[in-house]
């Protein structure tokens, strides 16, 4: 049983013209078997929530804290992070040249197992993980991402999701640009993760449809860098319906 | 006239692009460079032991060869040596007045081989001078490698002449110790149907300053001239590309990747290309990439193409200089790599295209060893 625990989180990022406050004391609790959705506005922090527990070098935490397990995370470095059991599927993945995926996911699975997986194995391994999620081998000789789709790049974050088995996950838009079927294989995919390894989830995303095939537990609103409401997927389909209007208003006052 | 006064002439047609350059074996027809010329504005003089001035000879430059079955090579005085060998500047052109052994390598008409000829040379500590020349014959497919190691000074400059339809891989490595400083000009000829590739890779040494220059002695030659280099801990590498396109429907193909990192690193790369009138049918392409990996090192980069016929085939060139992304680091170790590793994962796939076309298993690891050891002693 594990559980991440954000509190009052507060984020900054240096801009041009100073610095600037992106989140603005975020409270949230995500625990292991648990998906946990989180609907926001385009710029609302989403993704700089997801980065800046992963502890992305551009952001700074000027106050607040995040534990995994009682232990500090934010005193964690990155790849610390991952071994004690975060993971992060990026929004937009990064293109790494001349590194290919095998070797990339060869090198991960190394460092957070502590030991080189035995090749044969391995190569058994990912292939099995690699056909679950409907990507053909010959993605394990391209480089990482380079090339990708949309689609593709996603389907690459869920496999590595499905290899590195962590405790908590952080999903970013892993729906967008999906097509049905890729959404159902990605959507699949998380579901097998939660089953198999009792990952909690946090996903965030924009659209619903992603709910009818991973359900949430809970689902909260982000509106301006900070949780403003939370409860059951009732929440989301009136978000679906009526947007955010109502929750910016309420933040606007406050 | 003179004779060597002929000889420029004849060189000032077929070598060099620029009208104001000359081409010459007699130093006294250049000029003690001071730095501010445009060709040394970058080498650090001070540090290349007096070789643009006045360093005399200390010993005889020592070649150790090991040749694939068929290939000859003998160590020569000069007066055993004929050479058409022309620099281009003041220190090419002092090595070439101050050279007492050359190595001549023959690969004789039609002899095929895929093994590989090794040339190590080892700069002892001094000063030395050296000159090289590979004389492939007409219809011959040869692998030629020549490494440079030491912690000297040396002048080296090499003639690489492929004739008719010859197929040459000609691999230079400068990984010196650190204090090791070279200076070299390669020539290449490439006759007709003849096709030369070519790497050089710049690990280790203080001041490394490599000016490969290629012509054509017959229509439908290609030459590749590709390179990796890497400056850390405050080393200096430069390199000074020339391509003349003087013949028919040739093709050249310039690629480099330089990487740089700590403080006072600095990298040079300039690419000449020159298609001459008379050179329709041209195909060249040229480019130049830097990883920076800290704020400390310095790359400067300067593509040039001069196009003086309105019938190529394809001419292009390009620069790009970028740092190392933090946001592919980031990526890595939030996979649970360490930087250490997610950094070096990074540079060698920067780099790994580069010996893609060097398929050969030795020649491959020994690159890539030494590769691996020179971004490993950027961590240092
Ligand atoms: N490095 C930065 N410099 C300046 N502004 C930044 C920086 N990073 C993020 N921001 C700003 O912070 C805000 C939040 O961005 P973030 O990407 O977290 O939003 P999001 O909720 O994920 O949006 P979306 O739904 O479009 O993905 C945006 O206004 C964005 O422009
Ligand atoms: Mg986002």
């Amino acid at each position: 049983m594990s559980e991440l625990v954000i509190k009052d989180l507060h984020v900054t990022v240096e801009t041009d013209d100073g610095i600037k406050e992106i989140l603005r004391g975020v409270d949230l609790t995500i625990t292991s078997g648990q998906t946990h959705a989180i609907m926001g506005p385009n710029g609302s922090g989403k993704s700089t929530l997801a980065y800046a527990v992963a502890g992305h070098p551009k952001y700074t935490i000027p106050s607040g804290s995040v534990t995994l397990d009682g232990a500090d995370v934010l005193d964690m470095s990155v790849d610390e992070r991952a071994k004690a059991g975060l993971f992060l599927a990026m929004q937009y993945p990064v293109e790494i040249p001349g590194v290919s995926v095998s070797n990339f996911l060869r090198s991960s699975l190394t460092a957070l197992r502590g030991e080189a997986p035995k090749l044969r194995e391995w190569i058994k391994e990912m292939n099995a993980a690699m056909k679950e999620i409907g990507m053909d081998q010959a993605f394990s000789e391209r480089n990482v991402n380079e090339g990708f789709s949309g689609g593709e790049k996603k389907r690459h974050e869920i496999l590595q999701l499905e290899l590195m088995k962590p405790k908590i996950a952080i999903l970013d838009e892993t729906d967008s640009g999906l097509d049905v079927d890729a959404l159902r294989i990605v959507s699949e995919g998380i579901n097998r993760t939660v089953e198999r390894n009792n990952t909690g989830v946090l996903l965030i995303t924009h659209y619903t449809r992603i709910l009818r095939y991973v359900k949430p537990d809970k689902v909260s609103v982000f509106v301006d860098g900070r949780v403003v409401a939370t409860g059951g997927q009732e929440l989301a389909e009136e978000l679906e319906a009526n947007g955010y209007v109502k929750f910016s208003k309420a933040t606007a006052g406050a | 006239m003179s004779s060597a006064l002929q000889e420029k002439e004849i060189l000032f047609k077929s070598i060099d692009a620029r009208p104001d350059r000359i081409a010459s074996s007699n130093p006294d027809d250049f000029l003690v460079p001071n730095g501010r010329e445009e060709e040394w504005r970058y080498t650090p003089l001070k540090r290349v032991g007096n070789l643009h001035n006045d360093a005399k000879s200390e010993q005889d430059i020592t070649y150790e060869v090991v040749a694939a079955s068929g290939i000859s090579h003998s160590i020569l005085s000069r007066d055993e040596v004929k050479t058409k060998f022309l620099a281009t500047d003041r220190i090419s052109s002092r090595t070439q007045s101050l050279w007492n052994k050359a190595l001549v390598i023959d690969i004789p008409q039609e002899l095929e081989t895929k093994d590989l000829t090794w040339i190590k040379v080892d700069i002892k500590s001094g000063v030395q001078y050296g000159h090289i020349i590979i004389n492939a014959k007409a219809h011959s497919k040869a692998t030629i490698i020549l490494e440079h190691v030491g912690e000297g000074i040396a002048g080296i400059n090499c003639e690489i002449i492929a004739d008719v339809n010859s197929n040459i891989d000609f691999i230079t490595i400068f990984d010196l110790a650190r204090k090791g400083v070279i200076v070299s000009e390669h020539q290449f000829v490439i006759n007709k149907d003849a096709n030369i590739r070519s790497l050089v890779v710049q690990l280790g040494g203080d001041v490394v300053r490599y000016v490969p220059r290629a012509k054509f002695s017959g229509n439908h030659g290609a030459v590749e001239l590709l390179g990796v280099f890497l400056a850390t801990n405050g080393q200096f590498f430069e390199n000074r590309v020339f391509v003349d396109h003087n013949m028919k429907d040739c093709k050249s193909n310039v690629l480099y990747r330089g990487g740089a990192q700590g403080e006072g690193s600095h990298t040079v790369w300039v690419g000449d290309v020159l298609i001459r009138k008379i050179a329709t049918g041209t195909n060249t392409y040229e480019m130049n990439r830097n990883l920076l990996l800290d704020d400390g090192a310095r790359a400067d980069s300067v593509p040039n193409l001069e196009i003086e016929t309105g019938e190529v085939e394809k001419a292009g060139h390009a620069s790009v200089t970028g740092r190392l992304d933090d946001d592919q680091l980031f990526y890595l170790m939030s996979r649970g790599i360490d930087e250490h590793t997610a950094r070096q994962l990074v540079i060698e796939g920067f780099f790994s295209g580069i010996f893609g076309e060097f398929t050969h298993p030795e020649l491959k690891e020994r690159l890539n060893e030494r590769l691996n050891a020179a971004i490993e002693r950027s961590y240092r």
